[in-house]
């Protein structure tokens, strides 16, 4: 078991403790949420990604190193997991299609109703990794090396992420938005 | 950071800041203290399997080898039909029809305290029923297997 040194906003963990990861459950739980959300634009699949994401960060919870902030160690299982879940989506909206060709379509759901937001349709546009980072980098406040921890990929690769994800944003609203 | 910046972080604000007002129930009471388990898969899961089937394996065999050495018999058909003959054989001397079976001793909800103490012997002995028959089951034959006889070469 290994405990980590972290400063007094990141406070620290033992792996394998379940009062410990009890701890970061409550305290990083909807953080989580929201960045899947934020991907998805769907709240119920981003609530059930969450929930596997802890599964899964629980199972491997003895084998966490605190060389990792805790934090950005379950972001990275859960955003692995909503990009898994984005594509099998992916193939499911295309197979629905096919079948629905010729009907009319239904009418929309309360809750997605709620999920209409100009900002949420945009984001669902974005390729999930990049609405990732956006929403890390603009609504938690990470920084781009923050961000390269959580996803396990360069500096630079998170810069090029933001930055694509900004134009297709730019182009989805307009320049004016807001 | 630019205007388009700050009208996306502010944007992101009011969409997902409601979300940290809500308090999730802690984790033990979600995932009942433990990861979600796949009883049914993984090794143990094979093994149980194979655990079980060979146990129902075993007992049909048993079974098998029960009736085969009772009836000398390898045809299901014979197993069956003496099966058939030992419930036979047991129906004499035993009530079959719910007509046939005479109450034992008046309904008590109806009993009165004066006819209790007057209550005589019945006047008919009661039918002697005999014992059924017994399945005498003798041990499992193992059949003798010969080796095929091996062709001399001259």
């Amino acid at each position: 078991m290994e405990s980590s040194d972290e400063s007094p906003e990141q406070p620290s963990y033992t792996a394998g403790s379940e009062s410990d990861f009890e701890r970061l459950y409550l305290r990083s739980r909807q953080r989580v949420l929201i960045t899947l959300t934020g991907m998805l634009g769907n709240r119920a699949a981003a609530e059930d990604c969450t929930q596997e994401a802890f599964a899964r960060a629980f199972k491997a919870w003895r084998s966490w190193r605190p060389e990792a902030p805790a934090e950005a160690w379950v972001h990275r299982i859960a955003i692995n997991v909503a990009v898994s879940y984005w594509r099998r989506q992916r193939l499911r909206e295309a197979g629905e299609i096919v079948r629905r060709l010729g009907q009319p379509a239904s009418p929309p759901s309360p809750a997605v109703l709620a999920e209409r937001s100009d900002l949420v349709r945009a984001l669902r546009k974005v390729p999930p990794k990049q609405a990732a980072a956006l929403v890390l980098r603009h609504f938690h406040g990470y920084t781009n090396r923050e961000i390269a921890a959580s996803l396990g990929i360069p500096e630079r690769t998170v810069a090029s992420r933001l930055a694509a994800a900004r134009a297709q944003l730019q182009a989805f609203l307009g320049e004016g938005w807001r | 950071m630019d205007d388009f910046e700050r009208g996306l972080e502010r944007g992101l604000h009011e969409l997902f800041d409601p979300y940290l007002a809500e308090r999730p129930e802690p984790w033990r009471a979600r995932a009942g203290g433990r990861a979600p388990a796949r009883v049914a898969g993984g090794l143990g899961g094979a093994l149980v399997a194979k655990l079980a089937t060979g146990a129902v394996l075993a007992a049909l065999a048993a079974g098998a080898g029960i009736e085969a050495a009772n009836t000398n018999s390898l045809n299901p058909l014979d197993w069956g039909r003496a099966v058939s003959r030992q419930v036979q054989n047991a129906q004499p001397g035993r009530p079959s029809t719910p007509a046939a079976h005479a109450p034992a001793s008046p309904t008590p909800g109806r009993q009165t305290p004066a006819a209790t103490p007057v209550a005589k012997p019945p006047a008919v002995s009661p039918p002697i029923v005999s014992p059924l028959p017994l399945p005498t089951v003798s041990p499992i034959a193992i059949p003798s297997i010969s080796p095929p006889a091996v062709p001399t070469i001259p």
